[in-house]
């Protein structure tokens, strides 16, 4: 595998602020959300989805974004499609692409930097494909819309060449295909062909690309990502749940929780020395092979992912945290403070907590 | 007991030669009719106390075995024996009382519990099955089970979709158990949770394990969580069994070329380690596996032989038993390799 | 997580609207025909030969008609007959139109069988059939209950079959099935009540349509014999009198409109109100 060098110490650091306006990131954003604000109605008053979500990717790299479901990744990655579903509605922020404010574009400019600059691919590749057509009726569909001037005889040609780009064998024939005659891989290849059939995407947004497929398959998938993005200097955020996903394929990771960021590091700053309770307490959790003794009870999070509709005042993770404090984490909701150059954490009690330690490993 | 006593406690459950084909659907016409051979003629057996974990690629037959252990689908051939007690061709109040010794958990919280019915009234049902009566005492053993694994027994008044992930599927175990069952099968028991969870709940089922002597068939695709709860693994492919050893063995020593890829490209959450994609390509479709291996196709040590004949499951160490035609072969050289890893160089 | 419940309610609220107008409608239309028959003096079959066709007045809130009769007895009688009819019609094909509906959803020689027989009805326009199955068997009130039970029962059975199919494979009634509950309290407890909102859905529609059908039927002479006071006859006899008395053609066909909508508007609301369930979950 390719394996891309993390992104150097220097090209992270951002141009700090304090507290939450701080912003976290690159020399060369390629994407830049400032103090993003998702809100849906609902019978306690608006619930705020996303609540203030600061977060840049650099061009050429891979942030992983985790966190579990309902924390608010999906919704980070459809307001910038600006794809919100009503009765949600972005109520604050911006997300600065190619030095404009998508979420001051209409629907007319937007149309264009949807799966031209910027593109999505989600978990489910059948859904993302029309059962009706073929493989190769798809393909050239969105090279109509995008690329008016080919003729038909060229962009067959684009289509098959993309196909062979993601890796699909005899892509001429599977051309004549349709989705419910692939198998879940080779349809996931094809989304991501489709994804990138411009040719010059700058952010490619993967939610949970591999989530539906095995992990040998998910070996293969996510070999490809890593290889067109390094050949496309693209920035991709990569939404997952997965911790190993993450370990193995991004640059830069991202936690989420409860519609915060909780902690932003490099990804080996991240597993190495996490400092978010939220994060040490997920890396610990994680049973792994060779790690701790096998039916041993595993060092779990206690209580559930609080409804956001209902989160404890202060610290989001504060019903959960075993480090928490009454004075302290109850009353303010803690900033996102740097706490060495390319790191951020969302904590009241960072400086003070423990380093933090896997168990030994056991050797059988 | 039977032919299959050995020095060996009776296992709780015993696995012979069992196979289900499904029909092809979507296909009319009778020449196009194939059959999807989800289970193969597979065999195993399952120690009281200990957890056998099914491994394997989606659609290789797992839950299709889990179904017909719990007799939710009928075999076409083979034999399952629970305690001792052949459950395929079953006298119905023997099948009754047999029945009460299996249960299931299920893989997604949301669906595997009746929407419109109380969780009290939920649980209840095991209970009534069983022939418990009067009303007050079984109230009183659905607070028990409620406590047994965790939860509020208050909670019986309120309705599955008022409750987390988590939450449901403690009373997903808590109706496994209610039944006072001696084996329990886990069919991705913790992947539709909230990763925060996972734990929660694995540390349960290790809990009850260990309080109520439990067997687990564990069914899983999370190879770190399987060598983690069991005690032997199963690898499944394709509708067969193609390795099986005690988990320690398994992970130290996988030697059926499919348990190595998968090994190496499960992904290890630790970015020091790197794994990589093993192996290329993807299951061969029905129609294709003819006589061979069914694992040819992308088996990296395939020669000639492996497309004429299917290779049978041999013993090859104590309890280590591999279907290759070359697995003498396939023993890793050198004790970095254990896990599979890469380092970063 | 999916977060349906809160969103949920909204969309309660917003749909409960045509749900509350249509039930409301519908109590009013009921309790005003339970009621006054016990507050006036009310008899729809009395003549008065000396006060034929009347305007309303004070005496007469809806006028009298060709025999005197007076209008507003006859329409608060005719509720009676009229959702007497498309009551019994109703319930008939719920009660029927479940057993077969989930007999069809288990075993697949009933289901083709009971599913010739249905297409066969409804390969016929509703009402034509209607005609020819009273033309057969002559005009009655029965008669006609079971003509709109066997138009209706169809689409009854259809969508309990559904149902039963979609929720038998579905994982809470494998997880009760693996607990060890027998099949009737498989079907009655876990599958059967996942139908009872679209089976309320078509429910609503037939009764409102059994109205229809009873007043269409009684306007061609096939449904209920004279004097009976059903809307559908009050119309019938109208006709001649459309310039001179329109009271007379008004009532009744308000009468039929209201309740008409007011089933409509139930049986709206309760689609819109299940729709939601299934397709407005936001999955953040
Ligand atoms: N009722 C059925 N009718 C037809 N085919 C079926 C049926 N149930 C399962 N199959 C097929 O049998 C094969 C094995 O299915 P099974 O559900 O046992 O796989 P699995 O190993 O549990 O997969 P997963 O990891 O995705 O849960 C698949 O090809 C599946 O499509
Ligand atoms: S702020 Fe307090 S409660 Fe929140 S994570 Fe830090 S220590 Fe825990
Ligand atoms: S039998 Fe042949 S094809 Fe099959 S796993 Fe062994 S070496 Fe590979
Ligand atoms: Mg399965």
């Amino acid at each position: 595998m390719k394996h891309v060098a993390p992104i150097p110490a220097e090209s992270q650091t951002g141009t700090s602020g304090s507290g939450t306006t701080a912003f976290h990131g690159a020399a060369e954003p390629a994407l830049e959300i400032r103090g993003l604000q998702v809100r849906f109605p609902s019978d306690q008053g608006p619930v705020s989805v996303i609540d203030g979500i600061d977060l840049s990717i650099a061009k050429g790299e891979i942030l992983g974004l985790v966190g579990e479901s309902g924390c608010g990744k999906t919704m980070l990655a459809r307001s910038i499609l600006r794809l919100i579903p009503p009765p949600g509605r972005v109520t604050g922020g911006k997300i600065m692409f190619d030095g404009v404010d998508l979420l001051g574009l209409n629907h007319e400019r937007m149309r264009p930097i949807r799966g031209d600059k910027i593109a999505i691919v989600l978990q489910e590749p059948m859904t993302s494909l029309n059962p009706a057509l073929r493989i190769g009726d798809q393909i050239t569909e969105v090279l109509k819309a995008h690329r008016p001037l080919l003729s038909q005889a060229e962009r067959n040609a684009l289509a098959s060449d993309l196909l062979e780009q993601v890796g699909i064998q005899m892509a001429s024939q599977r051309l004549t295909q349709y989705p419910h005659e692939l198998s879940g891989g080779i349809r996931q290849r094809v989304v991501i062909a489709m994804a990138l059939v411009c040719g010059d995407v700058r952010l490619l947004i993967a939610d949970e690309p591999t989530t539906a497929l095995d992990v040998t398959i998910q070996a293969q998938i996510l070999e490809l990502f890593t290889r067109l993005q390094a050949e496309r200097r693209m920035a991709v955020l990569l939404i997952t749940h997965d911790l190993g996903v993450i370990a193995q394929t991004a640059h830069r990771v991202a936690v989420m929780y409860a519609g915060r960021i909780v902690e932003i590091a490099e990804v080996n700053q991240l597993f190495d020395s996490p400092r978010h309770p939220y994060t040490r307490g997920l890396l610990l959790s994680l049973p792994r092979r060779g790690v701790g003794l096998p039916k041993s009870q595993l060092p779990a999070i206690a209580g559930s992912v609080p409804k956001l509709s209902n989160l404890p005042s202060g610290c989001s993770f504060y019903d959960r945290c075993p480090h928490h404090l009454e004075d302290r984490c109850q009353v303010s909701v803690p900033a996102l403070e740097e706490t060495r150059p390319g790191s951020w954490v969302r904590c009241h009690r960072w400086r003070e907590l423990p380093a933090f330690e896997l168990p030994a490993d056991v050797k059988p | 007991m039977n032919s299959f006593a050995t020095a060996d406690p009776e296992p709780i459950l015993e696995v012979k030669d069992l196979v289900k084909h499904f029909a092809s659907s979507g296909s009319w016409s009778w020449q196009q009719r194939r059959k999807t051979r989800a289970v193969d003629g597979i065999s195993f057996k399952l120690l009281p106390g200990s957890t056998l974990a099914l491994v394997g690629e989606s659609g290789c037959g797992k839950s299709t075995t889990a179904k017909l252990i719990l007799q939710l689908l009928e075999p076409d051939s083979g034999d399952i024996r629970l305690c001792g007690e052949s459950v395929t061709k079953p006298k119905k109040n023997a099948l009754r009382r047999l029945r009460r010794n299996v249960q299931m958990v299920f893989q997604d919280p949301y669906a595997s519990l009746t929407p419109h019915l109380k969780i009290g009234a939920i649980l209840r049902e095991p209970f009534l099955v069983k022939g418990v009566r009067p009303r007050y005492e079984i109230n009183e053993r659905v607070r028990f089970v409620l406590t047994a694994v965790g939860l509020d027994p208050n909670i019986a008044q309120r309705f599955p979709h008022e409750l987390s992930g988590g939450q449901r599927q403690r009373v997903g175990i808590a109706r496994a158990i209610a039944g006072e069952p001696r084996l329990i099968v886990c069919d991705e028991p913790v992947s539709a949770l909230d990763v925060s969870i996972r734990s929660q709940i694995i540390n349960l089922l290790l809990d009850l394990q260990k309080s109520c002597g439990l067997s687990f068939l564990f069914i899983s695709h999370d190879l770190d969580l399987v060598a983690h709860v069991s005690d032997v693994v199963a690898v499944m492919y394709l509708g067969k069994i193609v390795e099986q050893a005690p988990a320690a063995t398994f992970f130290a020593q996988p030697r059926h070329p499919y348990s190595q890829a998968l090994l190496a490209s499960s992904p290890i959450p630790d970015p020091r380690r790197r794994t990589k994609p093993a192996i290329r390509g993807e299951i061969m479709a029905g129609t294709e596996l003819g006589a061979g291996c069914r694992f040819r196709n992308r088996c990296p040590l395939a020669v000639s032989l492996c497309a004429a004949a299917e290779p049978e499951l041999q013993t090859i160490t104590e309890s280590h038993e591999v279907a290759c035609h070359r697995a003498d072969e396939t023993a890793y050289t050198h004790e970095a390799s254990q896990f599979q890893t890469h380092a970063n160089k | 997580m999916i977060i349906s419940m809160p969103f949920l309610s909204i969309w309660f609220r917003r749909t409960n609207a045509m749900l509350i107008t249509g039930s409301f409608m519908l109590l009013l239309l009921l309790a005003g025909s339970i009621i006054a028959p016990l507050l006036f003096a009310l008899d729809p079959l009395a003549i008065d030969a000396t006060r034929k066709l009347e305007a309303p007045s004070a005496t007469y809130l809806l006028g009298t008609d060709e025999f005197g009769r007076d209008t507003f007895a006859r329409i608060v009688y005719g509720a009676h007959v009229s959702l007497r009819v498309a009551f019994a019609a109703t319930a008939l094909t719920a009660v029927v139109g479940i057993i077969l509906g989930t007999v069809s959803g288990q075993s697949r020689l009933a289901d083709a069988i009971i599913g010739r027989i249905s297409d066969s009805l409804l390969v016929f326009p509703g009402f034509v059939l209607a005609i020819m199955i009273l033309a057969a068997i002559g005009p009655a009130e029965i008669n006609v209950v079971l003509a709109v039970f066997l138009l209706y029962v169809p689409r009854v059975i259809r969508t309990v079959r559904a149902s039963v199919i979609e929720f038998i494979t579905a994982d809470f009634v494998q997880a009760a099935r693996s607990v060890g509950i027998g099949n009737f309290r498989l079907l009655a407890v876990h599958v059967l009540p996942n139908a009872t909102g679209p089976v309320m859905v078509q429910l609503s529609f037939g009764f409102a349509w059994a109205i229809l059908v009873e007043a269409g039927l009684s306007f061609l002479g096939l449904g209920l014999p004279p004097p009976s006071p059903s809307w559908g006859n009050m119309i019938s006899d109208a006709r001649e009198f459309i310039r001179t008395a329109p009271w007379l053609m008004f009532a009744p066909g308000a009468m039929i409109s209201l309740a008409v909508l007011s089933l409509n508007l139930i049986g709206d609301g309760l689609r819109d109100m299940l729709d939601p369930r299934l397709q407005n979950k936001i999955n953040l």
